[in-house]
């Protein structure tokens, strides 16, 4: 159970730095 | 000091520079795709596996991709390295019998190893088994490295375009670095350290006799000990080689298992800041101008060792109030003199003092000295190592990039000062750059001052120090020494350096869980931005030099780098260095210690 805390905290990081580079691409094409 | 002390200073800067520029070139071949010596070796090794992996190494990626492949790649080892923790208890090679790390700690060595921060909450010989060495630190090690490399690769290869849409494959540069550079360099060194003693092997801990039997606390008769050994030569190699800094042991290269001789010490440290400065000739030899690379690699130097010699004289001059007390403190034939606590003595001052200045210059984060037992001025050199987002030489790769993006903010401040267009080697930089390269800037310092605050500021924080009936404690020191403590920590982890102030409690759900997300934002949030610069400056044409061309070789331009780099680590961090390491050393020499 603890477990899934930890990979969840993981998973909400990459998951937020994958909405990082679409927002890195999106003022770059602005 | 004594004159030998000088000397090892000065043959060690001596060797290091001596090495850029042969280790840069080789390195240029490498990533260029041209011939090398290893080729006949390493060449098909390299076409299996991408044959095995179904990668083409002759497609290039746009930044996007080159991006989301990073991403990608480190997660998965990052949950690999959590999954060998959580199971190494059912997992071979654990002679030891050692459990399941907790989800905590396990978390937070995933995330520092993934990052190539390797700060270590635990005690390596009573946490890990010889699997988890190898499989998840010592691999991650070597990816982590090259996963920095990589991107740097791909930012030179944007500067160094015109007009392109690619700036690389990343699996190609993951592999090239791995292959061509971290693995024959780091089997060198390994062969070497099991020369000098450094243990490398699968065997049980030993239990060994005692020359002299001595007595536990309640008076019963101590007669043997344990040794911890297992393969830690394979590890320090590649730990030193990749600026990764975890140890095999608790307490890092200051054991004799790790670091057992004068020539183990002096070439684990010229690994600390090897590779990362030879890139600096490879970055220049890359973008067509080597100029490029030395005047880097000045500023980095000129930064280095003014403070390398705050540290060494710092330390070499002691504490005086055991100066007051009668104590002789004076370096001589007999004695190294000065701060000895924490220190090895076959080191001594001088090589404990470039050690620590070196490794957090490095993003490198082992130590052969305990840092928390370092005079006021002396930890604070290490410190402000920190402070200056690890540009000076840096993380191989990470310390050049990040480097890159105070020379972009440089240029892009000098040119509004004369009114011209700013450009870097024939690329405008305009805003988009400027936007990357302050995200950059300014987050490592965010979330160094955000997790000192939340240490010192939270019950969770402070520990039981300050609230006796917590279960754990964090800060051991009262006063600013436990600030710094503190302060430290965080430093060490938002620049992904690892090292610490031994004497904070780390190993905690707390600590563990908010550091482990501080050293991810302070690696990928800088990554993604980085190639973000790449792919934009490698679609821009190339502008001519004109006579408004601010020049980017020359000792004018270092100065005003440093400056930069100086001025932009003072501004965020002087009011806390304050609160820490400088009011400790008045408070010293006023008598008062903590």
């Amino acid at each position: 159970m603890v477990d899934l805390l930890y990979l969840g905290v993981a998973l909400i990081f990459f998951a937020a730095s994958w909405a990082l580079i679409v927002g890195c691409e999106k003022l770059m094409e602005e | 000091m004594t004159l030998i002390g000088w000397a090892q200073i000065g043959l060690y800067m001596l060797v290091l520079i001596l090495l850029v520029k042969p280790l840069g070139a080789f390195m240029a071949r490498v990533y260029q795709g041209e011939s090398t010596w290893l080729d006949p070796v390493l060449g098909p090794v390299e076409r299996l596996l991408y044959r095995l992996s179904g990668v083409r190494a002759n497609e290039e990626m746009n930044w996007k991709t080159y991006a989301i492949a990073t991403m990608l790649f480190n997660a998965l080892g990052l949950f690999a390295v959590y999954g060998l923790q959580r199971l190494q208890g059912v997992l071979p090679l654990n002679p030891m019998g050692l459990g399941a790390v907790t989800p905590d700690s396990s978390f937070n060595t995933a995330a520092s190893f993934a990052t190539n921060t390797n700060w270590q909450g635990y005690g390596g010989e009573v946490t890990m088994s010889y699997l988890s060495q190898m499989l998840a630190l010592t691999v991650q090690n070597f990816v982590s490295a090259a996963t920095g490399m990589a991107v740097l690769i791909a930012l030179i290869r944007g500067l160094a375009r015109r007009s392109a849409q690619t700036i690389g494959n990343f699996w190609v540069d993951l592999v090239r670095s791995t292959l061509y550079i971290l693995l024959p360099l780091s089997l060198v060194l390994a062969l070497i350290l099991v020369s000098q003693g450094v243990v490398q092997t699968f065997s049980a801990y030993q239990t060994v006799p005692f020359l002299q039997p001595t007595a536990d606390a309640n008076g019963n008769a101590v007669t043997q000990q344990v040794l911890a050994v297992g393969p830690a030569a394979s590890q320090i190699a590649i730990k030193q080689l990749g600026t990764n800094g975890g140890g095999f042991f608790n307490v890092n290269s200051a054991h004799p298992f790790e670091n057992p001789t004068p020539l183990s010490n002096f070439l684990e440290m010229l690994s600390i800041l090897l590779i990362a400065a030879a890139l600096c000739y490879t970055f220049g030899k890359m973008v067509g101008d080597t100029r490029q690379g030395w005047a880097v690699l000045a500023a980095m130097t000129l930064i280095f060792i003014p403070f390398l010699l705050i540290c060494v004289l710092s330390e070499q001059n002691g504490n005086p109030i055991l100066t007051s007390l009668g104590v002789d403190q004076i370096a001589s034939d007999l004695q190294p003199g000065g701060n000895m606590e924490g220190k090895e003595i076959r080191f001594g001052i001088a090589n404990s003092a470039l050690w620590a200045s070196a490794t957090t210059a490095a993003s490198n984060g082992s130590v052969n000295s305990m840092h928390d037992s370092y005079t006021p001025l002396g930890g604070f050199v290490p410190l402000w190592m920190l402070h200056l987002s690890e540009v000076v030489y840096g993380g191989v790769g990470s310390g050049l990039y990040g480097m890159l993006a105070f020379v972009i903010v440089a240029v892009f401040v000098a040119g509004l000062m004369v009114g011209r267009t700013p450009e870097y080697l024939g690329k405008k930089i305009e805003s988009y750059e400027m936007k990357m390269a302050t995200i950059m800037i300014l987050i490592p310092p965010a979330l160094v001052l955000i997790g000192a605050a939340l240490t010192v500021a939270t019950t969770a924080g402070r520990g039981a120090l300050f609230n006796p009936d917590f279960p754990y404690t964090t800060i051991y020191n009262p006063g600013p020494h436990g600030f710094s403590e503190a302060l430290y920590t965080y430093s060490s982890e938002a620049n992904n350096n690892g090292s610490a102030f031994a004497g904070f409690g780390a190993n905690n759900p707390f600590h563990n869980l908010l550091g482990g997300v501080v050293m991810l934002f302070a690696r990928y949030w800088l990554l993604i931005p980085i190639l973000a610069i790449a792919g934009s400056l490698a679609r821009k044409k190339k502008v001519p030099e004109s006579a408004g061309t601010l020049p980017t070789h020359t000792p004018l331009f270092v100065g005003w780098l440093i400056a930069v780099i100086i001025i932009v680590g003072a501004l965020n961090f002087i009011p806390a260095l304050a609160l820490g390491p400088f009011v400790e050393h008045l408070l010293m020499n006023q008598g008062v210690t903590f």
